[in-house]
């Protein structure tokens, strides 16, 4: 009996080590090779606000992009919406990619709050919750500065002052 | 001195100087510098000053954890520890087990001790992940930290020469209660606490890598 209960319970601990080692190498060497496809700017495809699809190909100009992950009900997003409408002019020699969960409706009604709607700001709509396919999981508000040849330069996680991020714009990078 | 009188006078010295060392630690280290250091290219001043404040008015509630924490630990450890005699057909009573691992617990007060004094008088200027990433005589100061991922943080931490004197001291314990020699002390340890440990590094590595967004 005390040998039976012995091997049971190693066979379990050992069963747990191997189902957690196994699922820490899948997650690892996918992070690992989303982190890497990201260093240049992924092929994305989200929907715009007619909710027709959209991918990075859409993307004509060689501009520098900026994108922003966010969530229009997220404090943090509002004060960053508060922060870029404030220092438009910071944007104005860089594509600003809005990207959020958020329906056409709610992006509308965020945008027209914070004085975006004029900004030609791209709005895309994660309709599929598939950003992290390309970016990796993010946090709202997350921030993806990518020169005008498309490498990224710089990501935040969470709220970013408006200074940390129009250093990245204005460098020749 | 009574043994049932001695666990429980053991283990409050032991939390009172944890306690002690937490709060000269959070008080001296803990530092609105240490804020700015971490966050200012990040954040403005007027939101690291907001969680600084949070921070500091939230600090207590650490310190009732502290006791639930380190009860919990020793008796998990005190439970590896049973498991392992059971494993080399030996018996101790669970109470002398538990004061075994209750001893051994000092040591590292030792390390705590030492990133204190070195952030204190030596690395002055720090982020609050210097702090939270250094331990003194680890397998982490073998490595660069901006090269390695976070994956990696926590094994190479639990890896330091503290956890080795830690094992002899629980060997050396089960030794003396049991009048053998070390080596059935080493195989306790070896057969019992060992594979638990391995077992929480496998399991604090698998929530790093679910939670951290970065690898």
């Amino acid at each position: 009996m005390k040998n039976k209960l012995i091997i049971a319970i190693g066979l379990l601990t050992f069963s747990i080590g191997i189902f957690l080692a196994y699922n820490i190498i899948k997650k690892y060497n996918s992070k690992k090779a989303i982190a890497l496809q990201k260093q240049t700017l992924p092929n994305f495809l989200l929907y715009n606000q007619e909710e027709k699809p959209f991918s990075a190909k859409d993307l004509k100009e060689d501009k520098p992009i900026c994108i922003f992950y966010y969530n229009a009900e997220c404090e943090h997003c509002q004060y960053e919406a508060k922060q870029i409408s404030k220092n438009i002019n910071a944007f104005k020699n860089t594509l600003v990619i809005m990207v959020s969960t958020n329906t056409p409706k709610e992006t509308t009604a965020f945008a027209k709050t914070y004085k975006l709607d004029a900004a030609g700001f791209i709005w895309l709509y994660d309709k599929d919750y598939s950003f992290y396919k390309w970016f990796g999981k993010a946090v709202t508000p997350s921030v993806y500065i990518y020169n005008a040849q498309h490498r990224l330069i710089k990501e935040y996680a969470g709220e970013v002052k408006i200074d940390a991020l129009i250093k990245y714009l204005d460098d020749d990078q | 001195m009574n043994n049932s009188l001695r666990t429980p006078i053991l283990f409050i010295t032991i939390l009172l100087l944890t306690l002690t060392l937490i709060y000269i630690f959070n008080s001296l280290l803990i530092t609105q510098e240490a804020f700015y250091n971490t966050f200012q290219n990040q954040l403005e001043n007027e939101t690291i000053d907001e969680i600084f404040d949070i921070e500091v008015r939230h600090l207590w509630i650490s310190y009732i954890f502290i006791p639930v924490w380190l009860l919990l630990k020793i008796f998990i450890i005190t439970l590896c520890l049973q498991a392992g005699l059971l494993l080399n057909n030996s018996k101790l009573k669970f109470s002398d087990t538990f004061r075994i691992a209750l001893t051994a617990e000092f040591i590292f007060l030792i390390p705590q001790l030492i990133k204190l004094i070195w952030f204190l008088f030596f690395k002055t200027d720090y982020t609050l992940s210097d702090i939270q990433q250094f331990y003194p005589l680890s397998a982490l100061n073998l490595f660069k930290i901006e090269n390695l991922s976070a994956l990696f943080i926590y094994p190479f931490q639990t890896f330091n020469v503290f956890e080795i004197l830690y094992w002899i001291l629980l060997a050396g314990g089960i030794k003396q209660a049991m009048g053998t020699d070390i080596n059935h002390g080493i195989k306790v340890v070896f057969s019992g606490y060992i594979p638990a440990l391995v077992l929480w590094i496998i399991c604090v590595m698998f929530i790093t890598v679910s939670i951290s967004p970065s690898t």
